[in-house]
Order: structure tokens, then C-alpha cells, then sequence
């Protein structure tokens, strides 16, 4: 089969006037497109394997099947593995390098590093789920104190997610020579998504290396080349915190591409402001990590209190990211006819597309998790709810809600593209993500009332013979019954995209409206600030709320810190 | 019409918004927690606020007694010598059942010692019987990987994280009788979710 050429002259560093992403993607060389299909596949397999896990942990901690203690933190760390590190890292090169050869007239560049990466990750990927299934269960963050009696377990855990790291390398330097590649021959300039995709690549690397710092001692001492790492813990919060913010990056970098595709609308605040909001990622995540610290006994005071500081700026990217695409929205549509009033215009968008529906709850869900998140930052709020099933409870708001429900949006925009075949049931497609929506609520609900009497994290049998709480396991049937909903939607939507994958009918990519600028000059925009003010008032009363229950103890407790 | 763009469509406007997060901040002020000295009142201004159950904050501890903070006799408290005031401790408070029951030598208002041990898989002393009132100075520390302590009040729990060889000091007073659930919020191995003892205050 003949490759499709791109057509020349079609690219401007605006957008406004740009062939849609899925027509960029549709018109790579095959090489290309059988690369991409490769990652999304191997992408889709570990989400596969990490819902699976998920639901069975989710159901084991809901009392509603038995699991022996091994078992259980086997399919546990499997499905931390699987979906935290496999599912949201393979799919972020996937759609990486989508957008980076669709910025490009001729495809991607480097592909021998592409395919090095291929290679690399898929043989992670294998060493990961192996190592989790027949050795000691390390959980996702391969504590290398838990492997003491089993090197091996530590020596496949790590080695896993060191190929993980190389494979993050080779990608990103085949989106970053993409990419550069890609700018105007005349001015050198870039677009938004561009200069996104680069910033992206950036901060992917610079995990990789975060992961080799965290990773590459516990391979040593494995392999009996090093000493103990003791420094282990505090290295994997430094990368945990690049590796859980990454992610949230490529969500509002894909939104970006997700509203020109579904709606055609352009950033109403210009290309060079776009430019500024994806590099203040860079600016405002790494100096933020400090809060995932708060509960270890070693740090210092003025740490604590630097940590809580910075924290407060952790939503900044994200929060003007959000405005910037519901104000947009907001002033396209507006323009287009959409009835007056503060909302009536959101009725108008299209949400009978699976991936426009897919953002749209991204972004409701986002900024749920963002309400209970800024709980979390607080380090004075941290011995009450730090390591308790509250941080599962708020965080799939962003790992399933947020990140995944993007992602697949995403792939339900550039599969099409890839294989010619149309999107599977949309209205059923279309409705999925509302389904995983409430049973997030409700998962999210019960999981964080339940972190807040006190339920662990990371322990199954929470009965304690009769002697825990008595209002901690209906809350946790009440957390397994919303992961059945939420995952139940979620399948839903996964066999959707397989079905584009193999089987499916042919016929043309879901419409997209034609792209054009967005907003009437002079109309206002008061969805996004008046869902911010909301959003902030929300936060001030979940923290008040755990503020009051904190007071509420019958104690006095002063201290909690270590003298040596 | 005017051409000009709206405020709310004016990029400063948006930059500005984005900064909405920061907002929190007077929330985290009133209730004495905020990082800066700015409006900040001090947790002990508002005491006895809520019924008596005054939450003092952690930075207490860094501008009180230093021995608070584990450090004794100039200098900090080893494992070692954790060890040893800890094999001390339950021998000297034992009861005949097993349990351990605290008790100052003198009535004085110092806190009573209570010296805590984390170990895979159980805690040392997994029973103790304390006083409403009586204020105790835990020293906790874990013996081999990390571990948790929370004690559960019913309506909420609270947590102290233990690392090895590392002595925590915390100082607590229970206000209302009861028995606690104290159990291990870290996981630490296959036996971690037997891991648990009780408190019981009287």
C-alpha cells in the first residue's frame, strides 16, 4: 500500500487553519501508523491487566471475596505496577508521539530510537508483570526493605522499571528531533502543541532519570554490587511526585488537541500563552514534592513548612489550563448561537462524541479530585489522613476519572485514524464515562469517609478480630461497589477501543467541526472563573470539615517527630 | 459594540485565576496552620475551643522542652539506648496479665515514659492500660522495615509513621476513657494485617 503523503502548506502556527489531528495522523507512513497502533496496543494490555487487579483488590478490601495475605498484596503491587507505571506511561509515549508526528509533514523522526523504545518497554512491561506475579510482593513502589530475604523480587521490579526508564529516553528524543524538525522552515517557529510536546518529552526524561536515581541502587544490591539502599524511600517520593504529575500534563496537552479535533475551537488566548501554561509545569511541579513527606519522622520543620507553602501553587498549571479550554469553549459556542445564561451554552457542545464526552468528564473529575486533593497538602492535616484509604479514594479522581478517561479519548480519536475503522456503539461509547464518573463518586465518597475514621491504606483484613471501628467495613463495601461501577464503564469503554482495533467496521473517523477561532471579540467568559470560585469554596469546606475532625479527637498530641 | 475583550477573556484574568488555589490559604490561617506568620493564629489562641480536645500543633513541639523533640542528655536518644530503656520499661510495668500499665514513681506533672516498639510482626507492648488525664511521652521507634502506628477513636484515627532505627517522640494526653485499636498503617509484610494492639483508658 502506497504511503499518504501529507499535504504541503497545510500546517501555520496557529492552528486555527490547520488538517485536524486525526487527518495528520491518518496521512503518516505506514511505518508510523503500525508504530503507534504497537503502543497503543501494549498500552491497552496494561490497562487491561491493571483494571483487572484493581477490581480484585477493590472487591478483596469490600470483604466481598477472600484472598490469603499473599495473594492479596500480589494483586496489590500488580495492580499498582500495571496500571500507575505501565498503563499511564505507555499510553502517554503513544499519544507523545501522535501529536509529535502530527505536528510534521513527513512523520516521525528517529524512528530506530522509536522502535528501540518498542522493544525496551515491552521487555519492562514483561520483566514487571512476571517479577510481580512469582516473586515477593513489593507493591508498586518496589520496597526494597521487603525484599530483603528476596533479591530476585527486588532485581525484576527494579529492572523493570529501569527498561521503563530507557524506553521513556529513546521516545521522548524521537519526539523531541520530531518535533524540532517539524518548525516553519522560514521563522523556526513552533505551535502550542509543539512546544507542549517538547516541555512533555522534557519532564519525561528528566523522570526517567529521577527513576534511575531511585532504581539503579536497588539493581546494585540486588546483584550484590552495592550497599543497602537506604536512602530508598526518599528517593522513590522524589520520583513519585514527577511520575504522578506527569501525567496530569499530558491529560491538559491532550484535552488541547481533544477540543480542536471534536469542536474545532482554537485557544481564544493565543499560541504564545498556551506556550506559557504547559511550561509552568515545569516551574510550578517539581518544587511541590515535599507533601507526600509530611508523615516521616525525619523531616525537618521548616521542611514541613516549606512543603505546605508550595503546595498551595501545585493546581496552578492545571487550573489555568482549565480556564483557558472552558473559556474558549464558552466564547465558540457562544458565538455559534448558544442560548444566554450562565450555562446554557455547555448543552450545546458535542456531547454525543465518545471523546469530547470522555474530556468532558475528565475535567468534572479533575476538578473533584482537585477539592480533596488540597486536603492532602496540608501538613498538619497528614497524621490523620496520610497512608488511610482516603488517598486512594481522591486520587482515582485523577489516575481513572481524569488521566485515563483522556487517554482514552485520545486513542478514540487517533485509532480511527490508524485503522480506518469507525467508532464502536458511540452513544454507548459516549456513555460510558459518565458511568465511571459515578461510580467514582461513589468509590471516591466512601473511600475518603472511610480515610477519615481511619481505615489503612494498604491492609485487607480490617477487622482487627472485632475490634476495629464498626462503621469501617460498610464504607469499604460501599468503596468496592463504586470500583464495580467505575470498572464496569471502564471495560465498557476499553472493549470499544479493541473493537476499533480488531473487528470493527470500516468508516470515517467521528466528525469533527471545522477549526476555527475561538470567541466573538468583547464576550465574556464566566463559566471557568465562576467554576474556580466554586472549586475553592468546595476545598475550604473539605478543609475545614477534616480540620473539625481532627479537633475532634480525645486527645492532646504534641510532637511526632524523630531526635535521631 | 466594543471591541475590546472582555475582563474575564483578558489573559492576566486568567493567569490571575489560576492562582485560585491559593486561596485556602486564610482557611489553613484560621485554624493556626498556615506556613507564614501572615494572619496566622497561633493554635493555642483558640484553646479548649471544641470542649476541651485542644489540637496543638506540631511546631509546639520545636519551641518546648527539647526532650520532646527526642533529644536527652544533650544529645539524641540512640536505638540502642531505646533498646535497653524499652526491654526496662515492660519489665518494670508488667501486669499479670500480660498488659502494661504505666505509672509515674512520684506524683509529679512531667509525662510518664512509654517506650514503643514496631516489629514484623507485632507491637511491643500490644496491650496498655493509660489514665485519662495523665499526660505520657511516647518513644516509638521500628526494630527491622517501617511501620505504622494509628490509634482509632471511632470517628477518626490517628497516625505516626516509624522508621528503623529512627526514635519518634510524641507526647499524648487521652481526655475520655475508652479502648483504641492501635494498628499498623504501613505495609511491612505478609503478617502486616495482623498487626494491632490495644489501648485502653481509664
Amino acid at each position: 500500500m502506497p504511503d499518504i503523503t501529507f499535504p504541503t502548506g497545510a500546517a501555520n502556527h496557529d492552528g486555527a487553519d490547520r488538517v485536524r489531528l486525526s487527518a495528520r495522523i491518518a496521512a503518516l507512513p505506514r511505518v508510523d501508523r503500525r508504530l503507534l497502533l504497537g503502543f497503543v496496543c501494549v498500552s491497552l494490555l496494561a490497562l487491561v491487566l491493571g483494571l483487572g487487579f484493581g477490581l480484585t483488590t477493590a472487591l478483596a478490601r469490600g470483604g466481598m471475596i477472600a484472598l490469603d495475605p499473599d495473594s492479596a498484596y500480589r494483586v496489590l503491587t500488580l495492580h499498582g505496577t500495571s496500571a500507575f507505571f505501565w498503563w499511564l506511561y505507555l499510553a502517554q509515549v503513544a499519544l507523545m508521539i501522535g501529536l509529535a508526528a502530527g505536528e510534521s509533514t513527513e512523520g516521525l523522526k528517529a524512528r530506530p530510537l522509536i522502535i528501540a523504545g518498542f522493544v525496551v518497554l515491552v521487555a519492562g512491561l514483561v520483566l514487571s508483570e512476571i517479577t510481580a506475579l512469582l516473586r515477593t510482593p513489593l507493591l508498586y513502589d518496589a520496597n526494597p526493605d521487603l525484599g530483603r530475604e528476596d533479591p530476585e523480587a527486588v532485581a525484576g521490579m527494579a529492572g523493570g522499571y529501569l527498561l521503563l526508564a530507557l524506553g521513556l529516553v529513546l521516545t521522548s528524543l524521537a519526539a523531541i528531533v520530531t518535533v524540532l524538525r517539524a518548525r516553519d522552515s522560514v521563522t523556526g517557529a513552533m505551535t502550542a502543541m509543539g512546544f507542549g510536546v517538547l516541555a512533555w518529552a522534557g519532564f519525561l526524561i528528566v523522570s526517567a532519570i529521577a527513576a534511575v536515581n531511585a532504581f539503579l541502587p536497588n539493581l546494585l544490591w540486588a546483584f550484590g554490587r552495592g550497599a543497602f539502599p537506604a536512602d530508598a524511600a526518599t528517593e522513590w517520593h522524589i520520583l513519585f511526585h514527577n511520575l504522578h504529575y506527569l501525567p496530569l500534563m499530558a491529560t491538559v496537552l491532550t484535552w488541547y488537541a481533544l477540543t480542536l479535533e471534536t469542536t474545532g475551537t482554537t485557544s481564544a488566548f493565543g499560541s504564545s500563552f498556551s506556550k506559557v501554561v504547559f511550561a509552568s509545569y515545569l516551574v510550578f511541579v517539581p518544587p511541590t514534592s515535599l507533601y507526600h513527606m509530611f508523615l516521616e519522622p525525619n523531616l525537618a520543620e521548616s521542611v514541613r513548612v516549606t512543603g505546605s507553602l508550595l503546595s498551595l501553587f501545585v493546581s496552578v498549571p492545571t487550573l489555568t489550563a482549565f480556564l483557558v479550554i472552558v473559556s474558549s469553549l464558552e466564547l465558540a459556542t457562544r458565538a455559534k448561537g448558544a442560548p444566554a445564561g450562565l450555562f446554557g451554552w455547555i448543552g450545546r457542545l458535542p456531547w454525543g462524541n465518545p471523546a469530547f464526552s470522555a474530556m468532558g468528564v475528565a475535567i468534572v473529575s479533575t476538578l473533584l479530585g482537585l477539592v480533596f486533593a488540597f486536603v492532602l497538602i496540608q501538613e498538619k492535616l497528614a497524621p490523620l489522613i496520610s497512608d488511610t484509604v482516603f488517598v486512594p479514594g481522591y486520587f482515582h479522581f485523577f489516575a481513572v476519572g481524569a488521566v485515563t478517561e483522556t487517554f482514552l479519548a485520545g486513542f478514540l480519536v487517533i485509532i480511527p485514524a490508524l485503522t480506518g475503522r469507525a467508532v464502536w456503539q458511540p452513544r454507548l461509547m459516549a456513555a460510558m464515562p459518565w458511568l465511571v464518573l459515578a461510580g467514582l463518586v461513589i468509590f471516591g465518597a466512601c473511600g475518603m469517609l472511610a480515610g477519615l475514621q481511619g481505615v489503612p491504606r494498604r491492609t485487607f483484613n480490617i477487622a482487627y478480630d472485632g475490634a476495629a471501628p464498626a462503621g469501617w467495613l460498610p464504607l469499604m463495601v460501599g468503596f468496592a461497589v463504586g470500583a464495580m461501577v467505575f470498572a464496569s464503564g471502564l471495560a465498557i469503554e476499553v472493549f470499544g477501543v479493541l473493537r476499533m482495533l480488531v473487528g470493527g467496521k470500516r468508516g470515517v473517523p467521528m466528525a469533527a467541526m471545522a477549526p476555527r477561532p475561538a470567541g466573538l471579540p468583547g464576550g465574556a467568559a464566566w463559566t471557568g472563573p465562576v467554576a474556580v470560585v466554586l472549586l475553592v469554596v468546595l476545598m475550604t469546606g473539605a478543609t475545614i470539615g477534616t480540620f473539625e475532625v481532627m479537633r475532634s479527637l480525645p486527645i492532646v498530641v504534641v510532637g511526632g517527630h524523630a531526635g535521631h | 459594540m466594543s471591541q475590546e475583550r472582555h475582563f474575564t477573556t483578558r489573559r492576566g484574568f486568567v493567569a490571575a485565576m489560576g492562582f485560585g488555589g491559593l486561596g485556602l490559604y486564610v482557611t489553613w490561617a484560621a485554624y493556626g496552620a498556615s506556613p507564614l506568620p501572615f494572619f496566622s493564629t497561633h493554635a493555642s489562641d483558640d484553646a479548649d475551643a471544641h470542649g476541651g480536645h485542644v489540637m496543638q500543633m506540631a511546631e509546639d513541639a520545636d519551641h518546648a522542652d527539647p526532650s520532646m523533640t527526642g533529644m536527652y542528655e544533650g544529645g539524641p536518644l540512640s536505638p540502642a539506648e531505646f533498646m535497653r530503656r524499652h526491654a526496662e520499661f515492660l519489665t518494670r510495668f508488667q501486669e499479670t496479665d500480660g498488659s502494661i500499665r504505666p505509672v509515674a514513681a512520684s506524683p509529679v506533672a512531667e509525662p510518664i515514659e512509654v517506650y514503643f516498639l514496631a516489629g514484623r510482626f507485632s507491637f511491643e507492648p500490644d496491650r496498655l492500660k493509660l489514665r485519662v488525664g495523665q499526660p505520657y511521652r511516647f518513644q516509638m521507634m521500628a526494630s527491622d522495615v517501617a511501620h505504622g502506628a494509628s490509634i482509632a477513636f471511632g470517628q477518626a484515627s490517628r497516625i505516626v509513621r516509624l522508621r528503623p532505627d529512627m526514635v519518634t517522640t510524641l507526647d499524648l494526653t487521652f481526655l475520655q476513657a475508652g479502648t483504641h485499636l492501635i494498628y499498623c498503617t504501613v505495609y511491612c509484610g505478609p503478617g502486616h494485617d495482623g498487626m494491632r494492639g490495644l489501648i485502653t483508658v481509664a
